[in-house]
């Protein structure tokens, strides 16, 4: 485009070519770069399945206070790769990973780190609501009574706080002492996350969490996550891909046990760096 | 791409949005070329049907838009795809308002009395050809998603920015010695002005191609001030 | 030529149509056995029955006081002994068992368990206890029916926690609690209607039982609690009196059958309440 002055001035003509036809005089540069903070990194993970490698070679840092959401299609590795995180595998005996999940730099793998300590740091949330055979109360109370001993008040206070910041509170303030398992199935969930936060981890972990819910409960669910990324690292696992778009900050696709292409959600969702990626996100894949 | 959607309606709808654009295009390509033909032969005669069919170009817009709301309503694209969809809606719009310059610059021309001197009518029709040139190959590349043609765009549209600069102070020169070419000169002044201006719409086009190509933001490679 | 559906509907009638005769042979028979131990049995009812023990041989009147309250002494040693084995091995498959060989061999043994005649049980314990000790006791029919309850127990026990939600073990696990927490906390919670169930449906088949009682607690004419010494029970009662020539005491078997059958039903239908309880709230 030539510069204005370059014209001699005709009154009433606009003699330039208009800047307004060109969409966005200035370059719309991209956002800077985020502060990335790594709370979790991987480093060369492998898991296996008795003989079968479930997981190869991951490598990968979750960013602290941001939602990272794993996709793939079945298979892939991403429930997995989340359920290192909290060693939760340790549970089955052919079970087994290889390799570094550190958690601020502990290897949370390493046989000698105190998996209780790292189950209190590092909460999970389950595909199906699973909440315990006991009060609303009692449901929240049980993780805090694990490592605290709190008096009755400071009880009741830490239950309210923890079922208000699940947006659970005013749904259930009149019936602390009925069945967790007498909600509707979102309550559930969010009871779960509450139970989850009571403890006070520093990361959470959802492993599909809203499979199994309808879509306002899934919504609300979603706008917890939203809330909750002020205060913890999440990590989410999800079949459901505009839930990631939605609800995530960084986005990380695993196919076939391999990490194929991990950036911000924003990326993912517009313009992935590799074909795999792009074909999984636009619905191409057999 | 060739690896079809698990879900064939999106292919389809896709496939659907592309030819509406395409044919969109070329009816707006057609009007220039209508256009510069009259210019080219003085053919008053033939203005008022190139006005008169800028409705068909603005209805063209209204069903790409149309498709595009539906689509990203019910379908959800993502990725490429949604680029694809994005882009359309914004081909669209250069398209319609390259139209909209062709109707103003057939209106124009229809009211200069008289023959344009051949060397003036020549000018207008080089702008005229190089901005469809411009248009023609911007919209074969998006049609093709190739990211390749957007700097010779570029080129393209430097060159007819200075050729209409050229144009336009010897126009002015002329009014200031020849009152008379007042009337006419604010009016060829309007008309080469209108071509510049679809010559940068055409530009736009390129880049959107660039963009479902690339996924890298139009705006963020302009050059210029 | 027939067809297809016409074919399939009639397979359809005819099987429901067996079906349906089978179920009423067996409803049949279970209300003609109880008809008669009704009819018999409510014509011998007596409050004497509750207040008296059992008279002498030849002697007139009623009473099964002793037997009464020996059945029910019986019943809590088995209890004592049965649960708290029967829970700890059922949990142990369930939740530390799992699929390994070893569990797989529990499993296996305890099914040979379940089916293993009665008399066995009764024979093994009079060579274990009864032998030893040199005489019959209170004690060993106790740890004999303890022995008929616990594979029941173990049984129930395993299934109904394993059919306790993996992912809610892993949720309690998740948080930081121990297994023995999991375990106390929250899987025998949500499978206790189960459980219990199991301990009912246990106590039902053994408080039936004659055959390993006959090696063991034997019986006793009079009123004993005396847990070393052989004490009176219900099925040998009916076993012994309904085979007697004395009319009183054939009139009182029929009684002691009848009041055992209602205790089993009751409890029957007390399981089936359990059951039906978790299953509307799950």
């Amino acid at each position: 485009m030539m510069p204005a002055d370059a014209m001699p001035p005709v009154p009433g003509v606009a003699t330039t070519a208009d800047s307004s036809t060109k969409r966005g005089g200035a370059a719309i540069a991209a956002d800077p770069p985020e502060p990335f903070v790594a709370k979790i990194a991987v480093r060369n993970l492998n898991f296996y399945y008795g003989k079968t490698r479930a997981l190869k070679d991951i490598s990968l840092e979750v960013p602290e206070r941001r939602v990272t959401a794993f996709i793939g299609p079945s298979g892939c590795g991403k429930s997995t790769l989340l359920r290192t995180f909290n060693r939760m595998f340790e549970l089955y005996h052919d079970q087994r990973a290889e390799g570094e999940v550190l958690l601020d730099g502990e290897n949370i793998l390493h046989s000698k780190t105190n998996v209780a300590r790292i189950r209190s740091k590092i909460g999970m949330v389950f595909q199906k609501p699973t909440p315990f055979p006991m009060t609303i109360y009692d449901n929240i109370a049980f993780g805090i009574r694990l490592y605290e001993r709190l008096s009755r008040g400071e009880l009741d206070a830490r239950v309210e706080g923890c079922l208000r910041q699940a947006a659970l509170w005013d749904e259930v303030k009149d019936k602390l002492s009925a069945l967790g398992t007498s909600l509707s199935g979102g309550q559930q969930q969010r009871l779960c996350i509450a139970r989850t936060i009571a403890v006070r981890p520093e990361v959470l972990l959802l492993d599909e969490p809203c499979s199994a819910l309808d879509p306002i409960s899934t919504a609300k669910i979603e706008e917890l996550i939203y809330q909750l990324k002020s205060e913890y690292t999440v990590v989410i696992v999800t079949h459901n891909m505009q839930q990631a778009a939605r609800a995530s900050d960084y986005t990380a696709f695993m196919y076939l046990g391999e990490l194929v292409e991990f950036d911000q959600t924003r990326k993912i969702f517009t313009a992935p760096r590799e074909s795999r990626t792009e074909d999984y996100i636009t619905g191409r894949f057999g | 791409m060739s690896t079809p959607h698990t879900l064939s309606a999106l292919d389809r709808e896709l496939g659907e949005l592309a030819a509406a654009v395409a044919a969109m295009g070329g009816l707006v390509v057609d009007q220039l070329g209508r256009l510069l033909d009259a210019l080219n032969h003085g053919d008053a005669a033939a203005l008022a049907p190139i006005a008169a069919r800028d409705a068909e170009v603005d209805a063209s817009q209204a069903g790409i838009e149309e498709r595009v709301v539906s689509l990203l309503a019910r379908l959800q694209p993502m990725a490429r795809d949604l680029r694809t969809v994005l882009a359309s809606q914004l081909v669209a719009l250069e398209l319609e308002r390259s139209g909209d310059h062709v109707k103003r610059i057939a209106k124009e021309l229809g009211r200069i009395p008289g023959e344009l001197p051949t060397e003036v009518r020549g000018r207008l029709s080089w702008i005229g050809n190089q901005a469809r040139g411009i248009l023609q190959r911007a919209l074969d590349a998006y049609a093709r998603a190739d990211a390749s043609q957007a700097p010779q765009a570029w080129a393209d549209d430097a060159e007819l920015d200075r050729f209409y600069k050229e144009f336009l102070s010897d126009l002015l020169a002329r009014m200031r010695g020849e009152t008379s070419w007042v009337d006419n000169g604010v009016r060829l002044i309007s008309i080469a002005k209108s071509l510049e201006r679809i010559a940068d719409h055409a530009t736009n086009v390129a880049e959107e191609a660039r963009f479902v190509a690339s996924g890298e933001l139009a705006a963020a490679h302009r050059s210029g001030p | 030529m027939i067809s297809l559906y016409a074919r399939r509907r009639a397979v359809n009638v005819l099987a429901s149509s067996l079906m349906f005769l089978a179920t009423a042979i067996g409803l049949f028979f279970l209300a003609w056995i109880l008809w008669t131990t009704l009819r018999l049995g409510i014509h011998a009812m007596h409050w004497d029955l509750f207040v008296k023990d059992t008279p002498a041989p030849g002697a007139d009147g009623y009473g099964l006081r002793n037997a009464f309250v020996g059945s029910l002494i019986l019943m809590v040693i088995a209890l004592v002994i049965g649960v708290p084995v029967g829970l700890m091995a059922g949990t142990w498959l369930a939740e530390y068992g799992g699929r390994s060989r070893s569990a797989a061999l529990v499993r296996f043994v305890n099914d040979i368990m379940l089916s293993a005649p009665s008399i066995e049980i009764g024979l093994f314990t009079y060579a274990i206890l009864v032998a030893p000790m040199g005489h019959f006791s209170a004690l060993s029919g106790g740890v004999a029916l303890a022995i008929l309850m616990i594979p029941i127990i173990v049984r129930t026990t395993d299934e109904m926690l394993r059919l306790v939600a993996g992912e809610m073990r892993e949720a309690a696990i998740a948080l930081g609690a121990p297994m023995w927490q999991v375990v106390t906390r929250i899987t025998w919670k949500a499978a206790r209607a189960g459980i219990l169930t199991g301990i009912l449906i246990a106590l039902a088949r053994i408080s039936g039982e004659t055959a390993p009682l006959l090696f063991t607690a034997l019986n006793n004419q009079f009123y004993s609690t005396d847990l070393k010494h052989p004490i009176a029970n219900l099925p040998v009662v009916i076993f012994q009196f309904a085979m007697s020539p004395y009319d009183n005491w054939q009139q009182m078997a029929w009684a002691a059958a009848f009041i055992a059958i209602t205790f089993i039903l009751v409890l029957n239908v007390c399981s089936r309440l359990l059951l039906k309880g978790t299953v509307k709230r799950s």
